[in-house]
């Protein structure tokens, strides 16, 4: 079948090259739809479902909103599991699906559970589902501020309620609407509030309760149709419009009637502007500021999105008020743009290099340039691969591109082509018949090993697609592409090199002996006929080498990943549970003043606590805090590394008093938020009812896991924390004065948290009008005992009379996961296995822990992943190289030359454990992906060595003469294909750039290991073929 | 065979040891947390004084002062019985003039109308009991009156706040304290009169606290709110409200030595709106942390600090 293809291309060769056009054409297309961002997105199927509870405390948001809205999604199809948290006025519900889910399906399953409990939940509550966005979705932020000295129209300064109603009103609702954008996210500021404020003393005066003012409020305060009439023929509208518009119409809204003369609000209540109680602040450069941030929606394209929100803000500064500032802090773009250009630079450098190098060595241009077509003919192929598989652009995808291994297939069928021709031009040009034939006869000679090589490179991919989470998310990007241009480059080879080499190698083929081959040459013959002299040194010298550098591998360290660095620092700025927001906010101005002293930064700001979409719920007393860098040239020592800096930084933060730091970065913060699992080597979760007893079963095991040999910082997760004010009723004392326990509870709520009793409208923008105690008398706990509580036949008794007021610490939050609360247990192992540190932990917990019934455990964290990675590994290893085995036995019918090609898998390895070591990397998955790459190329040159030595001993039944002779005739192609790959990969493991870090180990592995597999197959396998053969042809014929 | 298992090995090896590295980030995270703890243990704190002044740290000196223990109640404002009249006509007969009408202020002794009896028909006059402001009239010339009220005098130079004592509060009070008023946003002085019980129906008893209204800001029938001065001590040593936090179930302050801050667990006494008494846990001179005194602790509680999602 294969000779079929290659005789038609020949044949139909301009059929052939017109379909690079179409090719072409693909890929440009392709080019134009694929997305582009600067990782791959490691987000797992899940939708964050959100409700809103104002006013509700951890334990209610649980009990009324999280329970029923977690046993509605049960059953759910595709479900991997729950887990949720209640917190503060938030119950959040995390819904994660198994892989490979549909987004938009989930989301229609869940959003019918959803309206089927509608009924069940609190009157008033809502659940809503976060933005159909990723960990890469939030691209775009950034901060409305006003000018130094700069007033409102009304000559007030700007202030956070004046600020927060320009970005809610004038620049949301335009950036909403760019393309890809799914949500704009404020979070800072007040959304601004009409408040009024009654005092009890005058409430008492004028026997008037909070209940009347808020319902005289409700009453008075809206416009309503009234049809229409007709009159003369022309039809007349009917309104009364009846809204409060102003704070004087508010005051004017009468109550009651008392001795005839009317009771108005403004003469119980104070009216104002007020500020919401709000749930989340943003700060900027020390001061605070309100902050939006762009959501892209799943799949988009980041550069473009964020381009185009970046383009919209720019026309929106016009429409601004004056004195408004709006500057982006945060723009993705940047990023990809410095990521794409890092990975064009290694594309493109490697591609010159591969050409340079193809030219030295075929001492033939065009045969050069119909090779080195191959690139792009690839790369396009693989875009348009890309976009119909639905692989984003990134650094792990492109990053791990070497178009030397790409083109290794042409390269070997372009060499033996030109010199099969120049051999038969001997007798001078031939004609075009036997030209062709000659073409086909070269390229048939080849294809079957260089196709086996191919297959057996993608073949060694396959590990990579086992891996699953987050490392499959990282790597299967990378090995899908490498495994689509290497598919897309062998289909060119088998037609479109063949039908240009017909077409264009035309007239004389010059195929000058470059000086490099012939001096390799004649270094050569020598070096492989000493070698086979000294065969058993040899071998053993190879032997030793693997076994050094196997020993060599386990003293490597090890990394997981190597971090992209984003450019920018994100650290999360921690203070202990219960500190309130403004607190927070005022440690947060000394933070950022200290941050921004220094001079390589160029703005830091943060966001403080929950946002208006709760996409990243956090108590008050944490901070995401953002500092962008300036470019490199702007610091005073444009060479220092970052690592330095961020180490800088967090000494001198350390200093501050009140704060814990964790750095990170702006996209891994995000990561890590949205997966969000047990970080730690072993969690163990114990799930039950009653938050004590869980926290008592924690402690318990706690106190066996630090007993257990190579624990390391065990502890139980925080649960409580949160100081609570509870007022609780006495009921008997209700009874005697008539009071209903609701009645007390409602009074509370609306004194403290304010009840909303409507909306007040400007135009589109609508604020609410709340009715809520007066500042000084909210924030006062002393006086709130004697609250005046209305009694239903008039009069008054204090809320201490009827109710214990307690403070407590209680929960901060209750977290729970499918469906039952659960306090986790952390633990990280050192200096043992993992497996055997697990089996004590459990036997001991068995034995000494005594668990409740109706409680139960669960053992989970990284321990997990690492056992079940192992175990696919082992597994799916063996049988890879099982298959690579398999296809080289298919190849020559021979187990014994299969065998020996394979020995250039370990001979490879130890160039790349070399390099690695050289260079003081550790070994990383990166790194592994290389040493995947890499067994692939060194398989790849044995295989056309041996076939052309074997071919050549079944001519000449004379071995010797056969081992050299063919080791010779390949030793151009052998050196090409490995100079070409490694070549490939030299930008790459030299680049510094942006996302550099992240394709380094991997070209360090290549390089280091094809130089050695290229040395040894140059001369260990020879001698390996010639001893094995040898020695077997004796023992057949004695 | 056996090199192809030792290949094997090495691959499956790698992969392994890739996998692992992220517990080797997770250990880092571990070490951070024990060396916070050890840092809290000893609950003493090191802060700069530059950077406590830049974060609005301040301290008090410890020393005596008073303690003035206070509980609010509401009430309203009464005229004095005796400060009140309602005139009536001795003998029925006809109103033959009204010297004085609503609004008006009469002395002592002023006549306010003249009626000529029915029975004798000789006229006698109506004079004024008290002083005070003529709060309603029912008489006009003319008028044939029996036994109905003619006027009602009332003396508002003086007057009565109310307060309403609930059970829980009624301890604490007693006749003689002093009380804070504040009615209409103004605000007096006076002091607890007597203690009266209320009726059967009503849950409280009544304070009476007398009030003079000499240019008559107040008016009966004004809703009074009233802190009462429950208690009244001088006590030896005392601390600021703000000052105290609380950890580990524990309410006390920080001590301030240096740059060193040093958490002191107190034994507290009664305590008002500003101060609480100190008995135990404290000597007098100690410079403690009263402004922003929650950033300390949140210095020493810190290692707790983390980010769970």
């Amino acid at each position: 079948m294969i000779d079929a293809i290659v005789r038609l291309s020949i044949e139909r060769r301009y059929l052939m090259l017109s379909l690079i056009l179409l090719l072409i054409g693909a890929g440009l297309w392709s080019y134009q739809r694929l997305p582009i961002d600067a990782v791959p997105d490691i987000t797992n199927v899940q939708v964050q479902i959100n409700t809103e509870a104002p006013g509700y405390s951890p334990l209610e948001a649980e009990q009324r909103i999280t329970f029923p809205v977690e046993t509605a999604l049960y059953g759910l199809p595709g479900l991997e599991y729950t887990r949720s948290l209640s917190r503060y006025g938030l119950s959040q519900v995390t819904v994660v699906f198994e892989e490979g889910t549909d987004l938009y399906f989930a989301r229609n399953l869940i959003n019918e559970r959803l309206a089927a409990i509608a009924s069940a939940l609190p009157p008033g509550l809502s659940p809503q589902m976060g933005p159909i966005a990723t960990g890469l979705g939030e691209i775009f932020v950034y901060t409305v501020d006003a000018a130094p000295d700069s007033t409102q129209p009304n000559g007030e300064p700007w202030d956070a309620i004046a600020l927060r109603e320009v970005q809610d009103w004038i620049i949301k609702p335009q950036l909403a609407q760019v393309r890809g954008v799914v949500e704009i996210n404020t979070i800072g500021g007040y959304d601004k509030q009409y408040h009024v404020t009654p005092d009890p003393q005058r409430l008492l005066q004028f026997g008037v309760t909070m209940e009347q003012v808020s319902e005289a409020l409700r009453r008075n305060n809206s416009n309503q149709g009234a049809g229409y009439i007709e009159r003369n023929g022309q039809q007349l509208l009917v309104r009364s419009p009846g809204q409060l518009a102003s704070l004087v119409d508010i005051e004017n809204v009468v109550i009651r009637q008392l001795a005839g003369t009317p009771v108005r609000v403004g003469d119980v209540a104070d009216v104002a502007i007020g500020r919401e109680l709000r749930t989340g602040a943003a700060t900027r450069d020390g001061h605070e500021a309100v902050l939006g941030t762009a959501m892209m929606l799943v799949g988009e394209n980041a550069r473009t999105v964020a381009r185009a929100l970046a383009d919209r803000l720019n026309d929106i500064k016009s429409s601004l008020p004056p004195g408004v500032e709006v500057e982006t802090v945060y723009d993705r773009t940047t990023l990809v743009d410095k990521t794409i250009a890092t990975v064009q630079k290694n594309l493109l450098e490697g591609a010159l290099l591969v050409i340079a190098v193809l030219f030295l060595l075929l001492g033939n241009f065009r045969a050069a340039l119909i090779t080195a077509a191959v690139i792009p003919l690839a790369m396009m192929a693989t875009l348009f691969g890309m976009v119909k598989t639905g692989v984003s652009a990134n650094l792990m995808s492109l990053g791990a591109l070497d178009f030397g291994l790409i083109v290794d297939g042409a390269v070997i069928i372009v060499e033996n082509c030109i010199r099969r021709l120049s051999q038969a031009q001997h007798q001078g040009t031939l004609p075009l018949r036997e030209r062709l034939q000659c073409v086909f006869e070269a390229t048939t000679e080849v294809i079957r090993p260089s196709l086996f090589g191919v297959a057996i490179i993608t073949v060694v991919y396959i590990p990579i697609f086992s891996l699953t989470g987050v490392e499959g998310k990282m790597f299967h990007p990378m090995a899908a592409t490498v495994v689509m241009a290497l598919l897309a480059a062998m289909l060119l080879s088998l037609t479109l090199v063949p039908a240009a080499v017909a077409t264009f190698m035309t007239g004389t083929v010059s195929e000058k002996e470059s000086p490099v081959i012939r001096a390799g040459k004649s270094v050569y013959r020598p070096l492989l006929e000493w070698a086979l002299r000294l065969r058993h040194a040899v071998v053993a010298a190879a032997l030793v080498l693997v076994l050094a550098c196997g020993w060599l591998l386990s003293t490597l360290g090890s990394e997981f990943i190597p971090q992209l660095d984003e450019g920018d620092i994100a650290l999360h700025a921690m203070r202990i549970p219960g500190t309130g927001l403004e607190q927070s906010v005022a440690m947060q101005a000394l933070l950022e003043q200290r941050i921004k002293a220094f001079p390589e930064v160029d703005k830091v700001f943060a966001k403080i606590g929950t946002p208006e979409v709760a996409t990243d719920p956090m108590p008050p007393n944490v901070a995401d805090n953002f500092v962008i860098l300036k470019p490199r040239s702007e610091w005073p020592d444009p060479s220092r590394l970052k690592a330095d800096l961020v180490a800088e930084m967090e000494a001198a933060l350390e200093k501050l008093p009140g704060n814990n730091y964790e750095f990170t970065q702006p996209i891994q913060m995000r990561f890590n938020e949205l997966i969000s699992g047990v970080r730690a080597d072993l969690g163990i979760k114990v799930f039950g009812d009653d938050l004590e007893q869980l926290v008592a079963t924690a402690n318990d095991i706690l106190a066996v896991l630090q007993d257990v040999e190579g624990a390391a910082g065990a502890r139980v997760e925080q649960v409580t924390g949160l100081p609570m004010l509870s007022v609780i009723p006495r009921r008997l004392a209700l009874a005697r004065y008539g009071l209903t326990v609701d009645a007390l509870q409602t009074l509370v709520a609306t004194s403290i948290g304010g009840e909303q009793a409507g909306l007040i409208y400007e135009g589109d923008r609508r604020f609410e009008l709340v009715v809520r105690l007066p500042e000084d008398l909210r924030r006062d706990i002393d006086r709130l005992a004697f609250l005046p509580v209305p009694l239903p036949d008039g009069g008054y008794v204090p809320l201490e009379e009827v109710a214990e007021l307690d403070i407590r610490p209680a929960p901060a939050q209750i977290s729970r996961e499918n469906g039952k609360r659960r306090v986790v247990v952390t633990a990280n192992v050192r200096g043992r296995d993992l497996g055997g540190f697990v089996e004590e932990v459990k036997a001991r917990i068995g034995q000494d822990v005594t668990v409740p019934s109706g409680y139960w455990l669960d053992y989970g964290g990284t321990f997990e992943q690492l056992q079940s990675a192992s175990q696919r590994l082992a597994i799916v290893v063996p049988v890879t190289l099982a298959v690579i085995i398999g296809l080289l036995v298919m190849a020559f019918g021979s187990f014994r030359d299969a065998l020996i090609i394979f020995t250039g898998v370990p001979l490879a390895l130890t160039g790349g454990v070399l390099a690695l070591w050289l260079r003081d990397m550790p070994l990383s998955i990166s790194a592994g992906v290389g040493f995947i790459a890499l067994s692939g190329v060194a398989v790849l040159n044995g295989l056309v060595m041996v076939s052309f030595i074997r071919d050549l001993w079944h001519q000449t039944g004379d071995l010797r003469h056969a081992v050299i002779e063919g080791a010779l005739v390949r030793l151009r192609p052998v050196l090409m294909t490995a100079l070409v790959a490694s070549l490939g990969f030299v930008p790459m493991a030299l680049n510094t750039g942006t996302g550099a870090e992240v394709q380094r180990p991997l070209a360090t592995v290549v390089i280091g290991g094809i130089i050695s597999s290229t040395l040894l197959t140059l001369v260990v396998l020879p001698v390996l073929y010639h001893w094995w053969h040898g020695k077997n042809r004796q023992t057949q014929t004695p | 065979m056996t090199r192809t298992l030792f290949i094997l090995l090495t691959l499956v090896l790698s992969a392994n040891a890739a996998t692992g590295a992220r517990a080797a980030s997770d250990h880092d995270h571990g070490d951070h947390d024990t060396h916070d703890t050890e840092h809290a243990d000893d609950g003493r704190v090191e802060i700069d004084a530059d950077m406590a002044q830049q974060s609005g740290v301040t301290t008090a000196l410890a020393e005596g002062g008073q303690i003035e223990r206070l509980a609010q109640v509401y009430g309203t404002l009464a005229t004095l019985p005796d400060r009140r009249a309602v005139l009536q006509a001795r003998f029925p007969g006809v109103v033959t003039s009204v010297q004085a009408t609503t609004g008006d202020r009469v002395q002592q002794g002023d006549t306010l109308a003249v009626i000529e009896s029915s029975d004798s028909l000789r006229s006698y006059r109506v004079r004024a009991p008290i002083d005070g402001v003529v709060q309603t009239r029912s008489v006009s010339p003319g008028a044939v009156v029996s036994d109905a009220p003619l006027f009602t005098l009332v003396d508002d130079r003086q007057l009565w706040a109310e307060l309403k004592l609930f059970p829980r509060q009624r301890g604490a009070v007693r006749a003689g304290q002093t009380v804070h008023l504040r009615i209409n946003d103004q605000t007096a002085e006076g002091r607890i009169a007597h203690i009266t019980p209320g009726s059967a129906e009503t849950p409280y008893v009544i304070a009476r606290v007398a009030l003079d209204n000499p240019d008559r800001r107040f008016a009966p029938g004004d809703l009074v709110s009233a802190d009462i001065v429950v208690e009244h001590a001088v006590v030896p040593l005392r601390v600021d409200n703000r000052a105290l936090q609380t950890l580990d179930g524990q309410t006390g302050v920080f001590i301030q030595d240096g740059n060193q801050y040093e958490w002191h667990p107190l034994e507290l006494g009664r305590r008002d709106a500003r101060y609480s008494e100190v008995l135990d846990g404290l000597h007098g001179g100690a410079q403690y942390v009263v402004g922003n005194s929650y950033l300390i602790k949140a210095d020493l509680e810190k290692a707790g600090a983390a980010h769970e999602h």
